[in-house]
């Protein structure tokens, strides 16, 4: 062991310093020294003993990695690098998380000003924002393909159903992380579908005194508030990723320590030759996989940032209301398949089931009968798969708000007209293209285009919830004759279509618009409907329906996402 | 091999442009931004307004235009103009004078929306103190007041009337009085909403039934007859308060009355005569 | 060596004392496990004050609302005050096969729907109360008009009280585990709604059914 001194004094200086640099190379990479890293990135055969499988004895990060794979697994097919994929998300979403913690406070009082904070006032917040929130979409869409394809190819199988249990249990870690980041905004999408859900929670098939008291566990009080918050936010932010990161360390030995399965047609039925792999079919990590999981880390960077920057933007409605729900309440997209689930059966079943379908899941693999992975041989199970995720397809699109109970058509045109919450074709015409006056839907406003549009809309929207009587309409509208329905009570009710959804027979409609500030506008939906009997009766005047627009205010510039109008 | 060398580099490259384009973009994003959040929440504070204050504020919050929020009828508004230059103009406003508020004028409307006039009709809004609204709401509300300001109210010159000192001099100057127009005026300056109709003594609830007040008016201040008494309780509601009010003994000093009626009948100084004359039923 | 052989015997046979006190203390740590996760449960769940949702509300007898109107809300204590009489019917509380025959008195209604959690309104056009979230309907006593709330509204324990807010007069009678109407007594002068007494409401016929408009 020399010192750099007497190296200095033996070799001279520059060849002392080469030979320092080359040690140093070699302690940092943990067993590579200038030239090996060199030789690798030049794509030369390694000298022996191969100085490549050293880092991943030696150091801590790469111990965890494989020194190499079967050439067969490191293609595309067969696993479409949806693990690697998911843990990548996992990573990137703990790092957007942390910093955005860096301007959250976790109580009613303030999250929500925190949210428009991180938006108007912290630089680049807008962006780090969207890039949690769609990181988050895309990490549960990546999860549930990687289950998906871990299925397809039978790599479930023995000996890795440890493997696959360790998995749902991560597949049910990543949902709760993102229900719980769900809330955090506390706006009212937050608030409500939270508080909906878990209401879920005491519909168990447990007697009433446990419901209600999980019940009262997972909101913090008879209610959702700001215990309620802090409990979610420490779940988020504590509970689940340490979970998951403990979950993914038992998963990704178990991994390692198995091999990655072999494509099904690559080995004998029954036979698993994952970890015996011949030399001449070996890829060695360094350098080939690590170029290519920096490519693909670089490829779905920039996919991510481009994505949150120009397609994509995370929604901030009105300030959470516990008094007031909204016509509209919405399950996350990943959860509408309970929503529709909800609709086709009483909830005490479906809450009952949905436990019973993830114990199902896990013990899978402990009763399979077949050995083959060959697709050939596993029809059966393979259609099975197909149609249930035909059936989660399904549900999820039943769960959605088309499919809604529907409140009265007045109501109804007004929701998508002038919506509660968001932007939409009215509220995003620009302030100046709106004159104070009414206007009638499908009118043409010359010299407003956006507003003429955002009128073809409305008479669109409110021809689908009107039928007519033959009595003249003030615009021409084209709709369907009306269904008349008496009820006990001799009140007739009009329905239109082919599930005799309520409609207004001839009704008038117009937009009011008033400006009562000084760059504020008030936008007012107004319906009378006249008595069909009796032309002279007015059978319900509607005009509640108040939105307010500021000049300000940027709706235009939400509407250009493609996820908001 | 190479291929993905080049195909992470470039990703790397276009990553790197993308982030300085979003960067360059940015400051005027968040400008927008800003303007956009200020914007929504003088949306939100119009809806509450309408909600919660038209009723006694007015339509416009001139303390103009009040309708019952049930039956939809026109009703006195109870409550002060806040569409009105006194309070909104300059960084200090006449009515911040007025009470001796020392901080800012959000601070300040923030302030009497939170936490009330105690001995007035204005109640507690803030959930912090017993009302029904949470901060962010009352910001709102705030927001939208302070939105009324605008050139176009503070540049129009204020007109100040100076006011004689008895309702002799007064007189003077305005000797007629249109009682008919003085009832009008009695419901939309927001008489009406404390002091009732001069029919009915039931329906004075807040201030004192003024349905006899030519013949009683007389007997409360030493030296003041009727006239010069109603004179003085109008512009000076402070100066002397009568001890029974329809809820019991009346509040104050200061009187739950506004006192800004002076500024009020400023531009036009008749109205006074024509209100004394419809109250003294002359 | 002698105690050493025999303990190597016992090994495959009888237990060793060394064993059976190792199980001893499984025994004790496994105790301890579930001792501490229900005193983790009892730390985790929410206490309820007076005045606060979850405890007791007083209320003048004066603000009890008018027989068979509008109900009165109080937000803070997520209840609707109703004042029914089921003699003296009207649109907004109408008799139906299946009601309890007399119902006079008075109600605390929770404002939750009973499907799903969601905040109900009650809508004047229509005389009832209607959710937004699936479009659950109830009457002005909380009986549902329409699914899908699959009960008809919880009631919170109504208690008249004397002058001192503290004498109990009477209180809400229990009939099949449900809070019926409380007819108050001439001297109440106080009402206390127990917001942490909450009964589910029963699985009533659909109202709907009555007169052929369930959708």
């Amino acid at each position: 062991m020399t010192t750099f001194v007497d190296q200095v004094r033996e070799l001279g200086v520059k060849q002392a310093v080469i030979a320092k640099t080359d040690e140093v190379v070699e302690r940092i990479t943990a067993g590579m020294n200038v030239n090996d890293v060199r030789a690798a990135l030049r794509g030369d055969e390694p000298r022996r003993p191969n100085p490549r499988l050293r880092p991943h004895a030696d150091s801590f990060w790469l111990h965890i990695r494989p020194s190499f794979y079967h050439t067969e697994v490191t293609n595309i097919y067969p696993t479409f690098r949806l693990g690697w994929l998911s843990t990548f998300m996992f990573v990137w979403e703990t790092i957007t998380g942390i910093i955005l913690m860096v301007f959250y406070t976790p109580s009613p009082l303030v999250a929500y000003g925190n949210m428009w904070n991180i938006l108007a006032n912290v630089p680049l917040g807008q962006l780090f924002r969207n890039m949690h929130r769609l990181g988050a979409e895309v990490m549960v869409i990546v999860v549930a393909l990687h289950m998906l394809r871990t299925f397809i190819t039978g790599s479930y199988k023995k000996p890795r159903q440890f493997t696959w249990a360790t998995g749902m249990i991560l597949l049910v870690l990543t949902l709760l992380l993102s229900f719980s980041g769900y809330l955090l905004p506390w706006d009212q999408l937050a608030y409500w579908a939270l508080t909906v859900f878990l209401s879920a929670s005491e519909a168990a098939p447990a007697p009433p005194a446990v419901n209600q008291n999980i019940l009262l566990i997972a909101q913090g009080g008879p209610s959702l508030g700001a215990n309620g918050l802090l409990r979610w936010y420490l779940l988020h932010v504590l509970l689940m990723p340490l979970l998951l990161g403990i979950f993914f360390f038992v998963h990704y030995y178990k991994v390692v320590l198995h091999g990655l399965s072999l494509p099904p047609g690559r080995e004998e039925i029954g036979e698993d030759t994952a970890k015996r792999v011949p030399r001449d079919e070996r890829t060695y990590f360094i350098p080939d996989l690590l170029t290519s999981e920096l490519m693909w880390t670089a490829l779905l960077s920039l996919f991510l940032i481009a994505g949150s920057l120009w397609l994509w933007d995370a929604p901030l409605e009105t300030h959470a209301d516990p008094v007031v729900t909204p016509l509209h309440v919405v399950a996350p997209w990943y959860l509408s398949w309970s929503q529709g689930w909800l609709k086709l059966a009483d909830k005490t079943i479906i809450v009952g089931f949905i436990p019973l379908l993830m114990v199902a899941f896990i013990v899978m693999p402990y009763f399979e009968v077949g050995k083959s992975r060959r697709y050939a041989d596993r029809r059966v199970g393979l259609s099975v798969s197909m149609v249930f995720i035909a059936f989660m397809l399904v549900s999820n699109w039943m769960g959605t708000p088309e499919f809604r109970v529907e409140s009265s058509p007045d109501r109804e045109v007004s929701i998508k007209v002038l919506p509660e919450e968001g932007p939409s074709l009215l509220m995003a015409v620009p302030y100046e293209e709106i004159q104070p006056g009414s206007y009638l839907p499908g009118q043409v406003v010359s010299g407003s285009p956006h507003l003429t549009e955002a009128l073809a809309y409305y008479k669109t929207i409110l021809e689908e919830h009107s039928c007519t009587m033959g009595n003249p309409a003030l615009t021409d509208f084209h709709v369907a004759a009306c269904r008349i329905e008496e009820g006990g009570t001799g009140e007739k009710r009009y329905g239109v279509g082919i599930n005799n959804k309520e409609a207004m027979p001839d009704p008038y409609s117009e937009l009011r618009v008033e400006e009562v500030q000084d760059g504020l506008l008030e936008l007012n939906l107004y319906y009378e409907v006249a008595n069909p009997d009796d032309l002279n009766e007015i059978l319900n005047i509607s005009d509640d329906w108040v939105k307010h627009k500021h000049i300000d205010s940027n709706y235009e510039e939400e509407c250009r996402y493609f996820n908001k109008c | 091999m190479q291929v993905k060398i080049i195909i992470g580099t470039v990703s790397f490259m276009i990553a790197m442009m993308v982030l300085g384009y979003a960067a360059i973009r940015e400051t005027t994003r968040l400008e927008r931004f800003s303007a956009a959040r200020t914007g929504r929440q003088i949306e939100m504070g119009a809806h509450l307004y309408n909600q919660n204050c038209a009723t006694c504020h007015g339509v416009y919050a001139k303390a103009e235009e009040c309708y019952d929020a049930g039956t939809g009828e026109p009703i006195g508004c109870i409550g002060l103009p806040l569409n009105y230059n006194a309070l909104l103009c300059g960084d200090t406003s006449l009515r911040m004078e007025a009470m001796n508020w020392s901080g800012t004028k959000e601070a300040f409307i923030q302030s009497t929306l939170a936490s009330g006039r105690p001995g007035t009709e204005m109640p507690t809004w803030s959930e912090n103190f017993g009302g029904p609204l949470r901060d962010d709401q009352i910001e709102n509300i705030a927001q939208f007041i302070l939105n009324y300001e605008t050139e176009e109210l503070c540049s129009a010159p204020l007109v100040v009337f100076d006011w004689p000192d008895t309702y002799e001099e007064y007189s003077a100057e305005f000797p007629e009085g249109d009682a008919a127009h003085g009832e009008e005026l009695f419901l939309t300056l927001g008489c009406t909403g404390c002091h009732g109709n001069l029919e009915d003594e039931a329906s004075a609830t807040v201030g004192p039934w003024l349905g006899n007040i030519a013949e009683v008016g007389g007997t409360f201040v030493e030296g003041l007859n009727a006239e010069e008494y109603v004179y003085q309780s109008i512009l000076e509601p402070s100066a002397f308060i009568v001890p029974e009010c329809p809820t019991g003994p009346c509040a104050g000093p200061p009187s739950p009355m506004p006192d800004n009626f002076p500024l009020r009948m400023s531009e036009n100084p008749q109205d006074l005569q024509d209100v004394m004359t419809y109250i003294l039923g002359k | 060596m002698a105690s050493q052989a025999a303990s190597v015997e016992q090994a495959g046979g009888g237990m060793s004392r060394r064993e059976f006190l190792y199980y001893i203390w499984g025994a004790s740590i496994a105790l301890l496990t579930v001792e501490a996760a229900g005193l983790l449960i009892w730390f985790l769940i929410p206490r309820f004050r007076e005045g606060e949702f979850g405890g007791m509300f007083f209320l003048p007898v004066g603000d009890v609302p008018d027989v068979n109107s509008e109900p009165a809300l109080y937000a803070d204590g997520r209840f609707w005050l109703v004042n029914l009489n089921s003699q003296e019917p009207n649109d907004l509380f109408y008799p139906a096969p299946g009601d309890d025959d007399p119902l006079i008195g008075v109600c605390a209604i929770y404002t939750v729907c009973t499907h799903l959690g969601c905040i109900y309104a009650w809508t004047p056009a229509n005389d009832r109360y209607e959710c937004p979230c699936h479009g659950s309907k109830y009457r002005l006593d909380g009986r549902r008009i329409e699914s899908p709330a699959p009960r008809s509204l919880d009631r919170f324990q109504v208690l008249a009280l004397a002058d001192d807010k503290t004498t109990v007069l009477d209180s809400s009678p229990l009939v099949n585990d449900f809070w019926n109407p409380l007819a108050l007594p001439s001297e109440t002068a106080f009402i206390g709604i127990d917001t942490g007494n909450k009964k589910n409401g029963p699985t009533q016929v659909l109202l709907c059914r009555f007169n052929d408009s369930c959708p």
